[in-house]
């Protein structure tokens, strides 16, 4: 089977949403370089243009590759690259963290390729192990799989991706047939820990818990050792919160109360909004918005692009590019539905985890809904390695569409 | 491996499907809720953010003589302006403000707090900034985000040296906290000047003009980015140029001839009540309170023991000496008291009860009638007159002719001194603690009756008009008030103008000048040497002057300064001879 021909089976309009959705990153960039009009090789525009190039060569690599040696070597690339994440330590910091390697005067962020590597991975334990679900042990090893990229990651740090790292864990147990109440048990630690800082909250959840665990009629070990376990979890987290770095503290509580710091972290989050409100329905025009032009809005190239589009073009192109988002994870999630193999299935509702999870934390960062995380938008923001990275999933969310075994 | 097989249940991929779609869900509605909902909220703050709302300062109206020679104008100075809510770290940036503009960093946060109009609006840091000083800060402009340099047009008096005016034209402070709050008194915002003294105060609404309103577009490190095409500015309106009754030249020689005394001169016309000039010495200088008060200098000012602050023609409390003889005079022949022919003997001195009164002239005058009494100035002959008065009698001829009773000059404040009837005295003194003594000392000017130069111009050009009382005026477009008529006989008139005639033109007047007596210009008068109790009298003269219909009115005191004759009388002289253009050739000629 050669390539066009699996093209030709492929689910080829995924490309043609990610091509418009890669124009309207352009525009927002185009935009954004009027002010400076630079477009020599060094301006971020046409920088963007040249990423392309290995973009698509990563997209066709990944689609073209046969999906039993993605399945093969899922745990070498796995090891692989949580082996790349100490890169960065051997060529110095950037920016006073080690999220890039730099070769060359072109900079490569390995945790990127660790987010989805960590899926394939993820995906084929899996399909290979039937799990016993119903049993809470078997999930340990999928766990502590994602569990160990995910810290060496935050230790970098970045906190952002080491959270999307974790992310794809529920959704692939989900997927793979995991209880409820499995799921639940998973994520109470993570309540535990967020409702720690109140004491209303967290005893609140604590009578939630038990009342949930007594009902579930499960073995007295089980409830034991859940219930005490996220009370002390839940006492632990004040001690846990202050090993986190002052910044990253920082950012979570600019979400809890915006005007604690109205010229740091809370500064981007209300500039964000004020371009996205001050858009309006039609948005400002192109090139003329002024919370973008006259630098108000911080990191306009890549954390806060949708805020740029949000600004000058306004609620309704907001609407297009969210419905186009939403399009292409439900239509990756269907695909995983139809398919009858078991690990496509698993890297496709991975991949769909990943780029839901991308959307909605930035997205949902720009209008103050979560914590400024400086996590990247798919297709969209500013970032070579991103780009190549998010063209290497389509690629393999495309590829993982094309049933091999007809 | 990759060949085993999946089942997915429906309801499974439903609930990944509803989970998806609520998490865009939230994000769209969320959206909408911003750029919808909050519109209008987000724009105003978006505009707020990148549009810098500029004041511009208007310039003072000049200040201009009757000629429309400028006494007062407009000039330029530099200040740094700081908006706090640019300022990144205001610690480290007001410490290298001061360091470029040599000011004390205590200084500059003490303005920050006194000038403080919130966040978002330029607040004064420093002005008087030097065009280097200037040039050290916006050289280093990016590291100094949120500060601005501006002008401020400030007071200028480009012919100070000539006739500087300083008392009546006075000068401006910054606004107090009171009247920044006074909405009544004008829009004023902290750092601006009001006119504090003299015509500054008293027509700083018309002087004032006002502020032009500029809008720019600024970039989030406050760097200006231009204009705004859909906000139209609010230009700076100038304030009014007034134009005043003063002629500088003779404010210049007023102001020349009282150089190093104390003293005041007040020359006005007298059918119009147009102040042509209106000195006092010693004064300030105007310079030093041009573009904001400094402490030392005001300070060094008002410890100064001979009040250079003080204007003295409207604020000056005297006692009128002789010259207040003509009112005497006046009540007595209106109450037919006196004719020319009552005479009594001046021996140098006067023996009243159990006190002395003495002449001025130690030897005495001899037989003194009428006109010796005023044009010599002979006190015994007012103590025997006053006897045959009653003392309200005086008192309401003073009171008539404007004597304790302001003036209603164009200036802030004027002191209506003293005129003294029975309740007075009854009400000082007691109503057995005062005996006809005191009326002796009042017929010639002393004791419980002080006057103010102004008063004593005013009370000269009504003589001089024979009764027509007007407004002394300062500014040539003040509406004149209907003028008060003093229905004086004729024959009152007539004396009046014969006696003060030949204190000036007769050989032994006390204020005998050659060259007036000489020429064209019939000039009239009255010395007056007001004892008091701090050292020699005061120098007093009164007189007025006409030739065709030009009448002027001239009121001089010398404080300390000797007689009337020799201190005061020859400052009204020269200033006479100025006005209407007599030569000082003739000065020759005198023996």
């Amino acid at each position: 089977m050669n390539l066009f021909d699996k093209l030709s089976t492929a689910p080829l309009r995924w490309l043609l949403y990610v091509l418009v959705l890669n124009i309207f990153g352009l525009i927002a960039l185009y935009s954004i370089s009027l002010g400076t009009a630079d477009f020599s090789l060094s301006s971020r525009f046409v920088k963007v243009l040249l990423w392309f190039i290995p973009a698509f060569g990563a997209f066709l690599f990944f689609f073209g590759i046969p999906k039993r040696y993605i399945h093969e070597y899922a745990y070498v690339a796995l090891i692989l690259s949580i082996v790349s994440l100490f890169l960065p330590y051997l060529t110095g910091p950037v920016a006073g963290t080690f999220r890039w390697v730099s070769i060359g005067g072109v900079s490569f962020q390995p945790a990127e390729v660790l987010k989805w590597v960590v899926v394939i991975a993820l995906a084929r334990y899996l399909s290979d192990h039937r799990l016993q679900l119903k049993k809470v042990q078997s999930l340990l090893i999928p766990i502590i799989a994602v569990l160990i990229p995910a810290v060496f990651i935050a230790k970098l740090p970045d906190l952002g991706s080491a959270v999307i790292v974790l992310a794809p864990l529920i959704p692939l147990l989900y997927w793979v047939g995991a209880r409820p109440f499995h799921i639940f048990l998973l994520l109470a630690p993570i309540i535990s820990v967020l409702t720690a800082f109140n004491y209303y909250s967290f005893t609140l959840w604590i009578i939630l818990l038990g009342s949930v665990i007594y009902f579930s009629r499960t073995k007295l070990k089980v409830i034991l050792i859940n219930f005490f376990g996220n009370i002390s979890l839940g006492l632990l987290t004040p001690l846990l919160w202050n090993s986190l770095r002052p910044y990253q503290q920082e950012r979570v509580l600019v979400l809890l109360d915006l005007t604690r710091d109205p010229l740091g972290a809370g500064y981007q989050v209300i500039q964000s909004q004020t371009a996205i409100g001050s858009g309006g329905l039609w948005g400002k025009g192109f090139g003329v918005g002024t919370q973008t032009h006259l630098k108000f809005l911080p990191e306009q190239e890549t954390d806060f692009i949708f805020s740029v589009i949000g600004e000058e073009f306004g609620f309704m192109m907001v609407l297009s590019i969210l419905v186009l988002f939403a399009v292409l994870v439900l239509s990756m999630v269907q695909r995983a539905y139809k398919t009858s193999e078991r690990f496509p299935s698993l890297v496709l509702i991975g991949i769909a985890t990943l780029f839901m999870a991308h959307i909605f934390v930035n997205v949902g960062m720009t209008v103050n809904l979560l914590p400024v995380k400086g996590l990247p938008l798919p297709f969209l923001s500013y970032g070579g390695t991103f780009l190549v990275s998010c063209y290497a999933m389509l690629g393999l969310a495309m590829n993982m569409s094309v049933e091999t075994n007809k | 491996m990759l060949k085993t097989e999946i089942y997915i249940p429906a309801h499974r991929r439903d609930l990944a499907f509803a989970v998806v779609i609520a998490l865009f869900a939230a994000l769209i509605g969320r959206f909408y809720y911003l750029q919808i909902y909050k519109y209008e909220q987000y724009s105003a703050v978006s505009d707020a953010n990148r549009i810098r709302v500029v004041t511009n300062p208007a310039p003072r109206g000049n200040i201009v003589d009757r000629n429309g020679k400028i006494l007062a104008a407009n000039t330029s100075i530099y200040a740094v302006s700081v908006i706090r809510d640019e300022l990144i770290d205001e610690e480290v940036q007001l410490a290298m403000i001061a360091g470029f503009i040599d000011r004390e960093e205590g200084d500059l946060r003490r303005n920050l707090k006194k000038y403080d109009q919130g966040r978002f609006l330029p607040v004064l840091l420093a002005r008087n900034v030097s065009i280097s000083q200037l040039s050290l800060i916006e050289e280093h402009k990016n590291e100094l985000p949120g500060i601005l340099s501006t002008k401020l047009p400030v007071r200028f008096y480009p012919n100070v040296d000539l006739a500087s005016a300083a008392h009546i034209l006075g000068y401006l402070r910054e606004a107090s906290a009171k009247e920044l709050k006074d909405t009544e008194a004008g829009d004023y915002s902290p750092g601006d000047y009001i006119g504090s003294q003299g015509l500054e105060k008293y027509y700083e609404s018309r002087l004032r003009g006002s502020k032009g309103i500029e809008y720019r577009q600024v970039d989030a490190l406050g760097r200006e980015m231009g204009t705004l095409a859909d906000r139209k500015p609010i230009p700076a309106e100038p304030g009014e140029e007034i134009r005043l009754t003063i002629d500088r030249r003779l404010q210049s020689r007023s102001e020349a001839l009282l150089q190093g005394s104390r003293g005041a001169a007040v020359v006005m016309n007298a059918s119009t009540g147009e102040i042509l000039a209106i000195a006092s010495k010693p004064d300030f200088k105007l310079t030093d309170f041009a573009a904001g008060m400094n402490p030392e200098k005001w300070r060094l000012y008002s410890s100064d023991v001979d009040k250079p602050l003080l204007n003295r023609a409207v604020l000056g409390l005297y006692p009128p000496g002789s010259s207040m003889k003509l009112v005497t005079i006046i009540a007595a022949m209106q109450r037919r008291l006196v004719d020319n022919q009552w005479s009594i003997q001046c021996t140098g001195s006067y023996e009243f009860g159990d006190r002395t009164f003495g002449c001025w002239r130690e030897e005495g005058h001899g037989t003194v009638n009428l006109d010796r009494a005023i044009v010599e100035s002979c006190n015994v002959y007012f103590y025997q007159l006053v006897q045959r008065i009653d003392i309200n009698t005086l008192a309401n001829f003073a009171k008539l002719f404007g004597f304790g009773s302001p003036t209603g000059i164009d200036l802030p404040a004027e002191n209506i001194g003293l005129v003294a009837d029975r309740t007075y005295m009854n009400e000082k003194y007691g109503r057995w603690g005062w005996a006809k003594g005191s009326l002796l000392h009042l017929s010639i000017g002393q004791g419980d009756i002080l006057v103010t130069p102004l008063q004593m111009a005013s009370f000269i050009a009504t003589v001089a008009t024979r009764g027509e009382k007007v407004r002394p005026k300062l500014v040539q477009d003040r509406e004149n008030l209907e003028t008060v008529q003093i229905p004086l006989r004729a024959s009152t008139w007539n004396a009046i103008h014969r006696l003060t005639f030949d204190v000036v033109n007769k050989r032994n007047g006390t204020a005998y000048d050659t060259e007036l007596a000489r020429s064209d210009v019939r000039a009239y008068g009255k010395t007056g040497t007001a004892e008091n109790p701090h050292g020699d009298p005061h120098a007093w003269y009164v007189g007025f002057a006409n030739r065709k219909n030009e009448t002027i009115a001239l009121s001089i005191i010398i404080e300390n300064g000797g007689t009337g004759g020799s201190a005061a009388a020859p400052i009204a002289a020269e200033l006479t001879k100025l006005y209407f253009g007599l030569g000082s050739r003739v000065l020759k000629a005198d023996p």
